[in-house]
């Protein structure tokens, strides 16, 4: 039996997706998780995204789990075939609890920062291989902003 | 981009699993202003609650250590479970007979999702686990 929580109306038609988004479900970067799509949607008149959510985010595709790993390519296969996506974001943050669920732990900031880029290398690698035409932008977030990795 | 973001840690108020169609991002949101949540763990992948309804897999374990990992963090007590209207992990409302039969199987499968997730963090004390069906027109709760 369905019950009506709320009546909105959404829109039927299927889109493009500029860009698969992999960022981590961390509320506290949420905000600027979406301040960052605001910046795409003005600047490259970015529509519709596909944003992936997990623990860790890109983290998945950067390790030698095949399990996670083959989800996150597959969630990058249902954005390709659904909506038409060339383009994966990977978004790394610091303070990342899914880090300290596996026992990784940092001295410093930059050790930590050094981790993220190494990972987005792998992760972006990983992508490429499955996905050679797919380009791929690679970012950390931390508590003060967006960074790009390049 | 500079943007400063609290580096406060949070308890969830609750785990939601939702799927990444960008149609429904606005009933999402709708959503959590209704249930006036402050924080939640969002799970967004292809199919919401999919993976959770299907026999043992990889796919499965995966998600349920999502909702795990939700729980053990930020302490949430509410399991949110989406499936919705016209979903491309399903191959869209064209892999259904009719909207009817879309809408009976994908009742079906929140049902088999709710009980894994009951099932698996039976151990967590009070747990609640609502599942959801989404459509073009609003958010339909589940019930038996």
């Amino acid at each position: 039996m369905l019950e009506t929580v709320l009546e909105l109306e959404s829109s039927e038609e299927h889109y493009t997706a500029w860009a698969c988004v992999f960022c981590c479900f961390e509320d506290r970067i949420w905000k600027l998780r979406n301040e960052f799509f605001r910046w795409l949607a003005q600047r490259f008149g970015m529509e519709h995204l596909d944003p992936i959510s997990i623990a860790g985010g890109p983290m998945a595709l950067a390790e030698d789990n095949p399990m996670r790993k083959e989800f996150a390519l597959n969630e990058i296969e249902i954005s390709r075939m659904a909506h038409n996506t060339n383009r994966v974001i990977l978004i790394f943050h610091t303070d990342c609890g899914a880090y300290k669920l596996m026992g990784k732990t940092f001295n410093s900031c930059e050790e930590e920062y050094r981790h993220h880029e190494a990972a987005s290398l792998r992760a972006e690698a990983t992508v490429k291989e499955r996905f050679p035409d797919m380009e791929v932008e690679r970012y950390i977030a931390d508590f003060h902003g967006l960074h790009r990795v390049r | 981009m500079k943007f400063e973001s609290s580096k406060e840690h949070y308890a969830a108020n609750a785990c939601v699993v939702w799927c990444f169609d960008d149609r429904f991002y606005k009933l999402l949101k709708a959503f959590g202003k209704q249930e006036g949540f402050a924080h939640i763990d969002l799970v967004k992948i292809a199919g919401g609650a999919k993976a959770l309804a299907g026999n043992a897999s990889s796919d499965r374990d995966f998600v349920l250590n999502q909702i795990k990992t939700s729980v053990r963090l930020h302490g949430a007590k509410r399991i949110i479970l989406m499936l919705h209207r016209d979903c491309g992990a399903y191959g869209g409302s064209k892999s259904f007979a009719d909207a009817d039969a879309e809408k009976v199987e994908l009742s079906k499968q929140l049902y088999q999702a709710q009980e894994l997730v009951k099932k698996e963090l039976a151990d967590v004390g009070g747990l609640s686990v609502d599942i959801y069906f989404a459509e073009f027109d609003g958010l339909y709760a589940v019930n038996s």
